[in-house]
C-alpha cells in the first residue's frame, strides 16, 4: 500500500510535470483570446527558449562570465529572441497582405543567411554577400507583384499555417542545434529538499514560483493597463473593438509576442530539470493544449490550474495504478470532463458562444 | 531589365545542371546499396551517427578504388523513426532504385515492419536495431541479419552481475517503445531462470520528463537494484531522479545508454551506473592485445576527425552492417552488370558465410542458424561510470 510519503512524492512529481503543461497552456490561451487561433507552434517556443538559453549560457561561461550573471543575461537573450521569432511568425504568415512587406524580406534574408551559414557552412563574408544579393534580387523581381495570399483567411486555415510553421521551426532547430539532448546546470543548488519523506528539487520550486509570477504579471497586464484591456476587447469581439479605434493588428502581434515570451520563459526554466531537444515541441504542444482545453479555452488561470491538475493526475496514475497507462489515465479524465462539461473546468458557456471554435 | 535577370539566372541553372550531369556520366556504373536510418525524428540520435558513418565509409571505399573495381553508391532514406515511412523507403529502394542490399533501420519497430518485405523480395537486410525478434525465428529471417548485440546477451550479462553482487530483488524501469518492451521481456524471462525476483515493473513514455513517481514505487518495493532498459534521452533523467530521491541502490542500464552525451546530461548522478555495451566507448582503456582494439581505434579516430567527438556505439552498428555487405560483395565478386536477383542472393550467402570477422560490436561468426553471429562475452563488456563521468570497463574499477 502506498504510504503518505509515496503519495506526496507522486504529487511533487506531478507538479514538476504539470508546471510545464501549465505554461504551454497559458501561451495557447493568449493567442486564442485575441485571434481564435490555436497556435500549434506554441511548443516550439518552449523548445527555442530552452535551446537558445542553454547555448547562450554555455557561450557566456566560455567567455568567463560567472554563472549568477550568465543565467539572467541568457534568460533575457533567449526570451527576447524567441519573442522576436513569434512576432516575425505573425507578421509573415498570419497577417493578411497583398504585397510582400519588409518582414517577408527580413524572413527571406534570415533563412538565406541561416542556410548558407549553418547548413552549407560557408564563411561569414560569403554568407553576408549571398544574403544581400539573393534578397535584393528577390526584391527586384517581386516588388511589384501582388501575392495572392488568402485575403480573408479562416481560422482553420490559420491553424493549419501554424502547424506548418512549427514543422519549419523544428527543422531549422534541428540543423542549428543538432539532434542530441541539451542540458544545463540547475540555477539553484541541486540539493533535494525533504518533506515528510518525499523529495523535491529547489529548481522545481523555482519553476513554480516563475509560473506564479508570470500569471500575476499577465493578470496585472490585462486588468490594469489600457493595452491589456484593448486586447481583451479584441478577444470579446474584434469587429466592434476595431470600430472603437483599437488597432487589432497590433493587438494580435502583441499576443503572439507575449505567448512566445511565456513559452520561452517556460523552456528556459524547465530545461535544467527536463533536458531539451529540437523535437520536444509537438509533445509539449499536445499536453499544453490538453491543459488549455481542460481549463476552458480562453481562460488563462484555468489553463494553468488544469496544467497542474493533468500533471498530478498523470503522476498519481503512474504511481498508484500503472505507469504503462499514465497517459491514458490523464486523457480519459480529460475526455470525461469534456463530456460532462464541454466548456472545460473553468470555461464559461456564454463566452464560448462567441467563438468560432 | 527584369527579363534579362531571369534569363541570366536560367542560363546559370542550365549550365550548373549540365555540369553535374557530365560529372555523373564520367563515373562507372555503381554498386547500389540502400540504407534506412532515423535521421530525423524521435530516434535521430541513433540515425544521425549511423548516416554519418555510412557517408564516411562510402567515401573511404571509393577513394580506395571501390569494390571489385566499381564505385559503391549508398542511397540513404530517412524513416523518421516511424514504421510506415520505413516501409515506403524499403519499397522505393527495392523496386525503384534496384539496390542490392539494405542496411538499417535504426529502430526495432521499423526493422520488424520491413522484415517481411525484404523476405518476400529476397533482398538481404542488415538491421542496425537491437531487438532479437528481428532475426528470430530463423526460418522467417532467411534474408535478415542484424549487427547490434542480442537483447538476451545483454539481459544475461546484467543479471550475472546482479547475482555476483548478491542482489536478490530488482525493480525494472523500461520505455514504452519496442526496444524497451523487448528488453523487459528478456529481463523477465532470464530473471526467473537466474533466480532474481522482479518486485517492481515500471514503464515511462519516450517524452517523459520526470520519473520520480515510478522510481519512488521501485524504492518502496524493496528492490536491491534498479534495472533500466531504454534508448531514449530521457534515461539521463533516471539517475538524476534517483539522486533526488536519495536512492542508494545501484542502477543498471542497457546497451542503449552507449552515448557519451547521455552520461554528460546525467552529470554527477551518472556515477556508479553499470551497463553492458560494445567496447567502442572504452577503446582507450582496452589493453593493446584486445582483439577489437585495432578496429575500434581506427573507426573512432576516423569518425572523430571528420565529425568531431564523441563517437557513439550506434554509428558502430552501421559500420558493421555496411562492412558485412561490402565484404560479402567482395567475396562473391559482385558487379553492377550482374542480374539483380542473383546478386542479392549471392550477397545474402556471403553475409551468412561471414566467419571470424571483427567489427565494432565484436567478433562475427554468422551461420544458417545465427544471423547475429555475436557471442555473449565477446561482444559485451560491462562498463562502469567513474567519478567525473569517465567510462571504464567494470573489471578495471578500483
Amino acid at each position: 500500500m502506498a504510504s503518505i510519503s509515496d503519495i506526496l512524492q507522486y504529487v511533487f512529481s506531478g507538479i514538476t510535470i504539470g508546471a510545464i503543461y501549465a505554461m504551454v497552456g497559458l501561451g495557447f490561451t493568449m493567442v486564442y483570446n485575441s485571434t481564435s487561433i490555436i497556435n500549434f507552434a506554441q511548443g516550439e517556443f518552449v523548445m527555442l527558449g530552452g535551446l537558445l538559453g542553454v547555448t547562450c549560457v554555455g557561450a557566456l561561461k566560455n567567455m568567463g562570465m560567472p554563472a549568477h550573471l550568465a543565467i539572467p543575461v541568457a534568460f533575457v537573450f533567449a526570451v527576447g529572441a524567441t519573442t522576436l521569432a513569434g512576432m516575425l511568425m505573425e507578421k509573415v504568415a498570419i497577417e493578411p497582405t497583398s504585397r510582400l512587406t519588409v518582414f517577408h524580406y527580413g524572413g527571406i534574408a534570415a533563412v538565406v543567411a541561416w542556410l548558407s551559414r549553418v547548413v552549407l557552412g560557408l564563411s561569414i563574408p560569403v554568407c553576408v554577400s549571398a544574403t544581400v544579393v539573393i534578397t535584393a534580387v528577390l526584391y527586384l523581381l517581386l516588388r511589384r507583384k501582388t501575392i495572392h495570399a488568402m485575403k480573408n483567411p479562416t481560422v482553420l486555415q490559420l491553424i493549419i499555417i501554424t502547424i506548418a510553421l512549427s514543422i519549419m521551426v523544428r527543422g531549422i532547430a534541428m540543423f542549428t542545434f543538432g539532434k542530441d539532448p541539451y542540458f544545463m546546470d540547475h540555477f539553484v543548488p541541486e540539493k533535494a529538499i525533504n518533506v515528510l519523506g518525499a523529495t523535491v528539487l529547489p529548481q522545481t520550486l523555482l519553476v513554480v514560483a516563475v509560473i506564479i509570477l508570470v500569471v500575476i504579471l499577465v493578470g496585472l497586464f490585462f486588468g490594469l493597463t489600457l493595452t491589456g484591456k484593448a486586447m481583451q476587447a479584441c478577444a470579446f469581439n474584434r469587429e466592434i473593438a476595431k470600430l472603437m479605434g483599437i488597432n487589432d493588428r497590433w493587438m494580435i502581434l502583441l499576443s503572439f509576442a507575449m505567448s512566445a515570451a511565456v513559452g520561452a520563459v517556460a523552456g528556459y526554466v524547465v530545461t535544467p530539470i527536463t533536458l531539451m531537444e529540437y523535437d520536444r515541441g509537438p509533445m509539449l504542444a499536445l499536453k499544453g493544449f490538453g491543459a488549455a482545453v481542460l481549463g476552458g479555452l480562453g481562460n488563462g488561470y484555468g489553463a494553468v490550474a488544469a496544467g497542474f491538475i493533468l500533471g498530478v493526475l498523470e503522476a498519481l496514475g503512474a504511481g498508484l495504478i500503472s505507469s504503462a497507462y499514465k497517459d491514458a489515465i490523464s486523457l480519459i479524465i480529460l475526455l470525461a470532463v469534456l463530456f460532462y462539461k464541454p466548456t472545460g473546468l473553468f470555461g464559461s458557456a456564454e463566452a464560448a458562444k462567441f467563438k468560432e471554435f | 531589365m527584369k527579363g534579362r535577370m531571369i534569363l541570366t539566372i536560367l542560363t546559370a541553372l542550365v549550365f550548373a545542371a549540365a555540369m553535374m550531369m557530365g560529372a555523373m556520366a564520367a563515373d562507372k556504373k555503381p554498386l547500389k546499396i540502400g540504407a534506412i536510418f532515423s535521421v530525423t525524428g524521435k530516434a535521430s540520435w541513433l540515425g544521425d551517427p549511423e548516416k554519418k558513418t555510412a557517408l564516411m565509409l562510402v567515401e573511404e571505399i571509393n577513394k580506395a578504388g571501390g569494390v571489385n573495381g566499381y564505385p559503391v553508391e549508398v542511397l540513404i532514406e530517412d524513416d523518421e523513426g516511424v514504421e510506415p515511412k520505413a516501409v515506403n523507403a524499403t519499397e522505393k529502394l527495392i523496386s525503384k532504385e534496384n539496390v542490392l542490399a539494405i542496411f538499417g533501420p535504426s529502430l526495432s519497430g521499423p526493422s520488424m515492419a520491413i522484415k517481411p518485405i525484404c523476405e518476400k523480395a529476397k533482398i538481404p537486410l542488415v538491421s542496425c536495431a537491437a531487438a532479437e525478434a528481428i532475426v528470430t525465428p530463423i526460418e522467417e529471417s532467411h534474408y535478415v541479419f542484424k549487427t547490434p548485440q542480442l537483447d538476451s546477451h545483454v539481459a544475461v550479462r546484467i543479471l550475472e552481475q546482479i547475482n555476483k553482487m548478491g542482489i536478490k530483488k530488482i525493480g525494472l524501469i523500461t520505455d514504452t517503445l519496442a526496444f524497451g518492451q523487448q528488453g523487459r521481456k528478456q529481463l523477465q524471462k532470464y530473471a526467473k531462470e537466474m533466480g532474481v525476483e522482479i518486485v517492481a515493473d515500471e514503464t515511462f513514455g519516450p517524452a517523459d520528463t520526470d520519473m520520480t513517481a515510478q522510481l519512488k514505487k521501485i524504492g518502496s518495493s524493496g528492490a536491491g537494484a534498479v534495472v533500466g532498459w531504454t534508448i531514449v534521452p530521457a534515461q539521463s533523467i533516471i539517475p538524476k531522479n534517483m539522486k533526488q530521491l536519495g536512492m542508494k541502490i545501484p542502477l543498471f542500464l542497457s546497451h542503449g545508454f552507449g552515448n557519451p552525451k547521455y552520461i554528460q546530461a546525467a552529470g554527477e548522478a551518472a556515477e556508479g551506473i553499470i551497463f553492458p555495451a560494445g567496447r567502442l566507448l572504452v577503446v582507450d582503456a582496452l589493453p593493446a592485445d584486445n582483439f577489437q582494439k585495432k578496429v575500434l581505434s581506427s573507426y573512432k579516430a576516423d569518425y572523430e576527425k571528420r565529425y568531431g567527438p564523441p563517437v557513439s556505439t550506434f554509428g558502430g552498428h552501421a559500420y558493421d552492417a555496411f562492412s558485412l555487405i561490402v565484404n560479402a560483395m567482395k567475396a562473391k565478386k559482385i558487379t553492377p552488370d550482374m542480374e539483380v536477383a542473383k546478386a542479392r542472393e549471392l550477397i545474402r550467402d556471403g553475409i551468412e558465410e561471414t566467419k571470424d570477422w571483427i567489427g565494432t560490436a565484436g567478433r562475427f561468426n554468422m551461420s544458417a542458424k545465427d544471423h547475429t553471429g555475436l557471442d555473449k562475452d565477446g561482444s559485451l563488456e560491462l562498463l562502469f561510470v567513474e567519478k567525473g563521468g569517465k567510462i571504464i570497463p567494470l573489471s578495471q574499477k578500483k
